[in-house]
């Protein structure tokens, strides 16, 4: 299973918003694929994911980025 | 590459340079405690181009155009020049011009708040908390689907306009024809030599467009997701300047009689709660909205635009805070802003396709 996440043509601080409400309703072992057309988003992204503990990977195709992050399934969110 | 300039020292490293070349900028004539300000700065530009008539408030500052034309390079040398506008353009243009009201409350933009501190200036505190509660408020807004929607890509030549008009500013700037003024005294007369300032901007533009600073996307990160990331380039611009400003003997330690600044917390607080949450609405400070319209982003250029008609405005109908405190219709305006920006909160909730 898998949630796209679509913040193509957002801009900052939607995308990061975007990704951390994907990831809190993400059930355990879901993949969430975040499309993003820019680089500081992406770059949001990615400290969103790191900030939260989940791996993730970054693929650049063309003009976009695809970040694959993994919400695995001991993750529980520090508050 | 992306990896290589996401790590964090180099947002430390350019929250340094920032800092130190900010104290530096003083001592080769900016106005104290004002190396870099990007809201006084702007205010400055629309002064010099006559759009206000405050005699003490005009100059055309290289620092701007370097900032913008910094970035512009860095995005095109990396690939991150995307042109790309039509997100609610006259949303941000509405939110750049609260800002930039709010920020003339004060009396400096969160740069300057942070740089204020730096010299010793203690109101710089109360302008911090401001901005951190006004971001804080924006992130209410953003978790109850807050959303201007999306931006389209546009041809290049749309994204050349800002960058365009800024090099247009500089040959004004150089040629210095008679329609363009500039201060006699005051703060629009005290400014570093042109090659110097906009060497400045272009150096801190270039590593803005990198790093992706933004001094209040920093607090909104701390807040959001407890990440240090952005916020690392304020405590270093902080650190950078406050070393340099004890060098130069340019710190002193107090509220009163601090440069361009006045003691009245509540409106130093409430102004800035209204740049914290506007910018968090329009998506960074001011200098996040100058490097993003050099990367193409034309949504940011309105922003600027907005900043500009708010500068003309806050001096053009007295709104602009002096050394003796605010104005009389300034916090007026600022309770006005923070209504405007509490609605559009609220109701600017864009349905994504």
């Amino acid at each position: 299973m898998s949630i796209t996440v679509d913040t193509r043509g957002l801009s900052c601080p939607m995308p990061q918003q975007m990704t951390i409400q994907a990831i809190r309703k993400a059930k355990a072992g879901e993949l969430i694929v975040v499309l993003a057309d820019e680089g500081g988003a992406r770059d949001s992204i990615i400290r969103a994911s790191r900030a939260l503990q989940l791996p993730y990977k970054v693929e650049k195709a063309a003009d976009e980025y695809k970040i694959y992050i993994s919400r695995e399934e001991l993750w529980i969110e520090k508050k | 590459m992306s990896r290589f300039w996401s790590l964090k020292k180099w947002i430390i490293l350019t929250g340094l340079v920032m800092g130190v070349l900010a104290a530096l900028l003083v001592e080769w004539g900016n106005p104290p405690n004002m190396g870099i300000c990007i809201a006084c700065f702007i205010r400055d530009i629309v002064g010099g181009l006559g759009l206000h008539r405050a005699g003490a408030v005009q100059y055309i500052r290289p620092e701007i155009l370097g900032f913008v034309l910094g970035s512009f390079i860095a995005a095109y040398a990396f690939g991150e020049f995307r042109a790309r506008g039509g997100s609610s353009p006259l949303v941000r243009f509405l939110l750049g011009a609260l800002v930039m009201i709010g920020t003339l409350v004060f009396l400096g933009c969160p740069i300057r708040a942070t740089l204020r501190l730096a010299g010793g200036d203690l109101n710089g505190i109360t302008g911090l908390a401001g901005v951190a509660i006004g971001a804080l408020a924006g992130i209410y807004f953003l978790k109850r689907g807050y959303n201007l929607g999306r931006a389209v890509r546009i041809p290049a030549a749309a994204g050349w306009i800002v960058p365009l008009a800024m090099i247009g500013l500089l040959l004004l700037a150089i040629l210095q024809p008679g329609f363009i003024f500039s201060s006699e005294q005051g703060p629009g007369s005290q400014h570093a030599i042109l090659g110097i300032s906009l060497g400045v901007g272009l150096l801190v533009g270039f590593l803005a467009q990198r790093t992706r600073m933004c001094f209040v996307g920093a607090w909104r990160d701390i807040f959001l997701i407890r990440d240090g990331y952005l916020m690392s380039a304020v405590v270093a611009c902080f650190v950078g300047a406050l070393i340099f400003n004890l060098i130069l003997g340019q710190f002193h330690l107090g509220f009163d009689g601090q440069p361009a600044a006045h003691s009245n917390h509540l409106w130093n607080f409430l102004g800035m709660a209204l740049v914290g949450l506007g910018a968090t609405l329009v998506g960074g400070c001011p200098l996040r909205q100058l490097t993003l319209s050099g990367e193409g982003d034309t949504d940011a250029g309105i922003t600027i635009l907005g900043l500009l008609a708010g500068a003309a405005f806050a001096h053009n109908f007295g709104l602009a805070s002096s050394g003796a405190g605010p104005s009389a219709f300034g916090p007026l305006t600022v309770i006005l802003g923070l209504a405007i920006a509490i609605c559009l909160g609220f109701l600017m909730r864009v349905r994504l396709s």
